[in-house]
Formats: structure tokens, C-alpha cells, sequence
């Protein structure tokens, strides 16, 4: 059986607690995540992801029960370094890429983790340049300063930064917002093969396409609490659940709903709706 | 009425090695609802911090309405042009959400007694209200996006630039901005919008694509839309329906040489199946 990689006992997370500004991030949430999956998180603006998120990276911790990350344990009485812990082996993409860009240039950025590490010169150039070729990084710009790159440029150079460090655990927040559909396409196929390779990735996003071909697991938040948490196809298959917590259905689900006989097993994915209209569309031709 | 008008302009950022936008031309009537497509780094953000005069241009000459952006005119400039950046949290700079959003209206001096109602009809339209007395600092991003809208909406620009304003907002969020777009358009709001996103561009009146930042194509943006190598070449998220076209073409079903949105593609298959009695 996989081991657990993650996994959260009743745990809450509430901003400025003890203070009148107390506002409540997540609650009693419980859920384990298998070493190697691939896990979506998804959920309406404000539901409580990134929230959840930064719990797993060991950047909050808990005001309510216990987080545990690759047997680390966090509770409100942890103390700074057992949360430095977590955060040493868990990389994590921000959802907004210049809050983890602070050095003078892209390649020094990229460069900052491993010089920590005290690897060899020779060893942390080679990594470097092997992360931002990972992601596709225009190399005539190594040299630039991350504030004078454009958004998208940004965001590659801040996964590049996560993705040097060859984490066990990668977290990545909206990582495709600002990305054109070709950078999108290398980062998902990218993060196919971290998976292979046993990496434990999970992707907070919009996108249910992504989730229905990259996921084997989704978990779906709304309101501050874990809604759902399993199989992709069953919470999509799940209409109810999904309307209740304002997310809408894959584009293949919406679509088919209009274009397909009533009482028809959707498709989940466009690709296989496009093959269910052409056997029609060629049955009907024949017809004629 | 042009309200916009480029000539030939050029753009390279201080000690940048490389032009950021070469030789634009541009003409933007009042009323329309332009796009602004292209790759990560084909100069989409550059030309619209032109157009709202953030950067000047480095040789070419910019009109908006009767007023020449030059380092004399910026007060007009950017009481006529509003826009939304690519990062909310570069934008803010109230303590608290209501504050935000009177921030840019006290500069306006809005006498302080129609404050509040513009206040809260802006921040209502983007579904913001109750966070009012919220600091910005400490919403999801998704929040702030709507609230960097809500703040730029309230100073009423003849023109307003969303930079990728709705990238971090779930789907039916993007949606309800969407359809808010369509309506200002309606009443006579000039609006500029980058995307990466054909569900969001097809909405458009006009389309600008660039490339390595040089104009691509520039027109209706049915025209621009149908021109498929064009398109990949953009790297676009394809929208649903132009997805679903694509794959039912390769399976050897023949469909139109035109650009569809979803909608007409629903309706385009509905009409094949027999569907529409
Ligand atoms: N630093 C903070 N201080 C106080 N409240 C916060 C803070 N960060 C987030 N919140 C609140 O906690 C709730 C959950 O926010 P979170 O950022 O986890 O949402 P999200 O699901 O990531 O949303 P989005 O998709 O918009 O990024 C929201 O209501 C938000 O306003
Ligand atoms: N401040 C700056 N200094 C120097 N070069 C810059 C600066 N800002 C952007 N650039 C460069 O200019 C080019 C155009 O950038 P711009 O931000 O306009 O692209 P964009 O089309 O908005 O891309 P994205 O989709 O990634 O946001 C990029 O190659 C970028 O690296
Ligand atoms: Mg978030
Ligand atoms: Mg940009």
C-alpha cells in the first residue's frame, strides 16, 4: 500500500487569531494524501485553497488539530523549527510568482536554494540551467532582473526556483494563470513526469480539464471546509455537489449536456465527446 | 470617434538590450471592445502601459481622444484611461477595501458626500461589498483581482485596460466580469482587454495580436480568429467550442472554415444533429 505523504486531522486554520480581526481560512478539515499521487485542489475564489496550502508548505501553522508532512507533525505548539522542517522538504509554487522573486537576476534567483545547500559551484550551475530549461525559459534573458520580466516569464522563473531544489512534495498554486496555452501544454507534461518518477505534486486550479487528464485525485473545497475528496470522475460525475459548491462542470460535461440525447453518459473530457458526436454525425450521414 | 491612435510606435526599456514593441499602429474607436493577444513576453503588458501612460513612447506618437501622451499631459492621460494591472497587489493602496476604491476618488476630488454610493455600487458589480472593511493585503487572489477592477471602475474611465484581470478567478467569476464587460461596452465604455484566452477574446469587437513585439494581425475579430495558423501561433487557450471543432475535424468530420464561438458551434453542431426542431 502507498504510504502517506500528507495528512490532516480536524484541522482549522483561522487568520489573526485571538484578535478582533479573527476571520476563519479552513475548518475542520481531514484528509490524507499517498506518497506519488497527483492531487487538483479546486474550489470557488476565497474557499479556503491556498489557505490549505500553506498549512502543507509548513508556512502557518494550525490553530485547530495536526498537520502531519512525511512524519513531521505541526500543531499550534510547534515550534519554528519543527515548522522550518516541513518547510525545507515541500517546494512551493506561489500563486503570485513575484513573491518569491527577490534576487538580481533570474539565474541568481534560481540559483539561491542550492547555494544554501552548499553543493558545488560546478553542481549548482548545471542543476540551475537544467531547471530553467525545464520550463522553457527564454535564455537571452538568464541575466535579467525578475521585475523586468513579463508575467508570464515571472512565473517560469519562480518554478524554475521550486523545481531546483528536486523536492519530494510540489505544490503548485494556479501555476498556469498568466501561462499562453504552449507553456501551459510543457508545465503539465512536466509535471506528468515528476509524477512518474514518484514526486508527490499538488496543483491547485480552475481547470477541470487539467484535473480530469493530469489528477488521480481531487479534492474540492467551498467554504472554508473539504468537500469532497477522491476520484475525479465521480466528483464530476457529481452535479449536485459541484453546483452546491458554485463550480461548474467540465467543458465537455456543459457542452455534451446540449449536444448529446438525454440520459447519455457524459463525457468528461472534449476529446471524447468530439468522438461520440462524429460516430453520430456519421451514422446520420449514411441515413440520408 | 477614434479615442486611441498609434503611429508607428516603437518601445525599448531602459538599458534592455532587445525592442520591447516595434512600429505599432493602432486606431481604437469609442465603443469597442478590442483584444490584445499574444505569446507570454510578445509585448501585450508594454503596450498597454503605452496606451494608459505609464511608459512613453521611444519614437511613434500616441493620441488618446484629442490629448498627445508626452510627459506634459499624464494628469489627462490618466484621468481619461484606467487600467487594471496584471498583478492586483502592485494596485493597492488602502487599508481597507472601501478605502481602496476612495482612494483614486478623493484624487479625483468626488465631492465626499457621492463617495459612498459609488463605493458601494462598484464594489457590489464585482461581488466585493461585504468585504468592505477588509484589507486588501489579506483577500485570496482571486478577491483582490476583483477588487483591483472595483477600484479602477469607480474613477468611470472613457477607457478601461484590463491587464489578465480575471486570470486567478474561478470560471463562473470570469463569467459574471465578462458579462459586466459587455454591458459597460453597451453603454459607449471603450474597453482594451488582454487575455490568453479565446472564450474571452471571441467576445471581442476588434482583435490585436502580437508577436515578439511586432503586430501580427489587427482586425474585425471573427477575421483575426479564422485565420488558424495564426492562431497556434498565438498559443491561445483554445475555447470549448473551437476544441471540440478541432478534434471532430480530425476525425474527418468537415466543419466550417470560419471561426466559431462556442455558442455558434453549439448551434452549428445542433443544426448537423437535427437537433434544432
Ligand atoms: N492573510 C489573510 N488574513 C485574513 N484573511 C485571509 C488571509 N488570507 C486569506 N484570507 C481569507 O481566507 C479565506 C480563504 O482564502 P484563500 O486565500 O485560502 O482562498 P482561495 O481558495 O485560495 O481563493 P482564490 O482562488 O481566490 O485564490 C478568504 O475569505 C480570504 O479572504
Ligand atoms: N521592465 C522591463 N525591463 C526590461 N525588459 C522588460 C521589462 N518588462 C518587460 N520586459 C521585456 O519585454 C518583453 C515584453 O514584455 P511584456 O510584459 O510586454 O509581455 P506580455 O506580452 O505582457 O507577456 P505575458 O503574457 O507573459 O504577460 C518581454 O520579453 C520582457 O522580458
Ligand atoms: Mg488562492
Ligand atoms: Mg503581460
Amino acid at each position: 500500500m502507498a504510504q502517506t505523504a500528507i495528512e490532516f486531522n480536524s484541522v482549522g486554520y483561522t487568520y489573526h487569531s485571538g484578535t478582533s480581526l479573527a476571520s476563519s481560512g479552513i475548518r475542520d478539515v481531514t484528509f490524507t494524501i499517498p506518497s506519488g499521487s497527483f492531487t487538483a485542489i479546486i474550489g470557488q475564489t476565497g474557499s479556503g485553497k491556498s489557505t490549505l496550502v500553506n498549512l502543507i508548505a509548513g508556512l502557518s501553522k494550525p490553530t485547530t488539530g495536526e498537520v502531519t508532512v512525511l512524519g513531521q507533525s505541526l500543531t499550534k505548539q510547534s515550534n519554528k523549527a519543527q515548522q522550518a522542517g516541513i518547510q525545507q522538504s515541500v517546494g512551493y509554487v506561489f500563486q503570485f510568482p513575484e513573491h518569491q522573486l527577490f534576487a538580481n537576476t533570474v539565474w541568481d534567483d534560481v540559483a539561491f536554494g542550492p547555494r544554501n545547500l552548499g553543493w558545488s559551484t560546478a553542481k549548482i550551475n548545471q542543476q540551475v540551467q537544467t531547471a530553467l530549461e525545464q520550463v522553457n525559459f527564454p535564455t537571452n534573458r538568464y541575466q535579467q532582473s525578475p521585475l523586468e520580466l513579463s508575467g508570464g516569464q515571472q512565473r517560469l522563473a519562480a518554478i524554475a526556483g521550486v523545481l531546483v531544489m528536486q523536492p519530494q512534495i510540489l505544490i503548485l498554486d494556479e501555476p498556469t494563470a498568466g501561462l499562453d496555452s504552449g507553456a501551459s501544454q510543457r508545465l503539465l507534461l512536466l509535471l506528468n513526469q515528476l509524477h512518474q518518477a514518484g514526486v508527490t505534486i499538488i496543483m491547485i486550479t480552475h481547470h477541470l480539464e487539467y484535473v480530469a487528464e493530469h489528477a488521480d485525485r481531487v479534492m474540492l473545497m467551498g467554504d472554508g471546509q473539504l468537500q469532497f475528496a477522491g476520484h475525479p470522475q465521480e466528483l464530476f460525475r457529481n452535479a449536485e455537489l459541484m453546483k452546491h459548491n458554485h463550480v461548474l462542470p467540465p467543458a465537455a460535461v456543459q457542452l455534451g449536456q446540449q449536444l448529446l440525447p438525454p440520459g447519455t453518459n457524459l463525457p468528461l473530457s472534449l476529446n471524447e465527446l468530439a468522438k461520440k458526436l462524429a460516430t453520430q454525425l456519421k451514422a446520420g450521414e449514411q441515413d440520408e | 470617434m477614434n479615442v486611441i491612435e498609434a503611429h508607428d510606435v516603437s518601445f525599448t526599456y531602459p538599458g534592455a538590450n532587445g525592442t520591447a514593441l516595434r512600429n505599432l499602429d493602432l486606431i481604437v474607436k469609442a465603443g469597442e471592445l478590442l483584444a490584445v493577444i499574444g505569446q507570454n513576453g510578445s509585448g501585450k503588458s508594454t503596450l498597454v502601459q503605452l496606451l494608459s501612460g505609464l511608459q512613453l513612447p521611444s519614437t511613434g506618437l500616441i493620441n488618446i481622444g484629442n490629448t498627445e501622451v508626452n510627459d506634459r499631459n499624464l494628469a489627462s492621460i490618466h484621468q481619461q484611461v484606467g487600467i487594471v494591472f496584471q498583478n492586483p497587489g502592485s494596485q493597492f493602496v488602502g487599508s481597507t477595501v472601501a478605502e481602496d476604491v476612495a482612494f483614486g476618488l478623493e484624487n479625483r476630488q468626488v465631492p465626499s458626500d457621492e463617495m459612498p454610493a459609488i463605493i458601494k455600487r462598484c464594489l457590489q458589480v464585482v461581488d466585493m461589498w461585504e468585504y468592505r472593511h477588509t484589507s486588501p493585503a489579506t483577500l485570496s487572489g482571486g478577491q483582490q483581482q476583483r477588487v483591483a477592477i472595483a477600484s479602477v471602475l469607480a474613477l468611470q474611465p472613457k477607457i478601461l485596460i484590463l491587464d489578465e484581470a480575471t486570470s486567478m478567478l474561478d470560471p463562473l467569476a470570469r463569467q459574471q466580469i465578462m458579462n459586466l464587460l459587455v454591458n459597460l461596452r453597451q453603454q459607449g465604455l471603450t474597453i482594451i482587454m488582454v487575455t490568453h484566452h479565446l472564450s474571452e477574446a471571441e467576445q471581442a469587437d476588434r482583435a490585436l495580436a502580437l508577436n515578439n513585439g511586432e503586430v501580427l494581425a489587427e482586425g474585425p475579430v471573427h477575421a483575426v480568429l479564422s485565420q488558424q495558423k495564426l492562431v497556434q501561433q498565438l498559443e491561445l487557450h483554445l475555447a470549448p467550442g473551437e476544441h471540440l471543432l478541432n478534434q471532430l475535424q480530425q476525425l474527418g468530420i468537415s466543419t466550417p472554415d470560419r471561426y466559431l464561438t462556442t455558442e455558434e458551434a453549439v448551434q452549428w453542431l445542433k443544426q448537423r444533429l437535427n437537433l434544432t426542431q
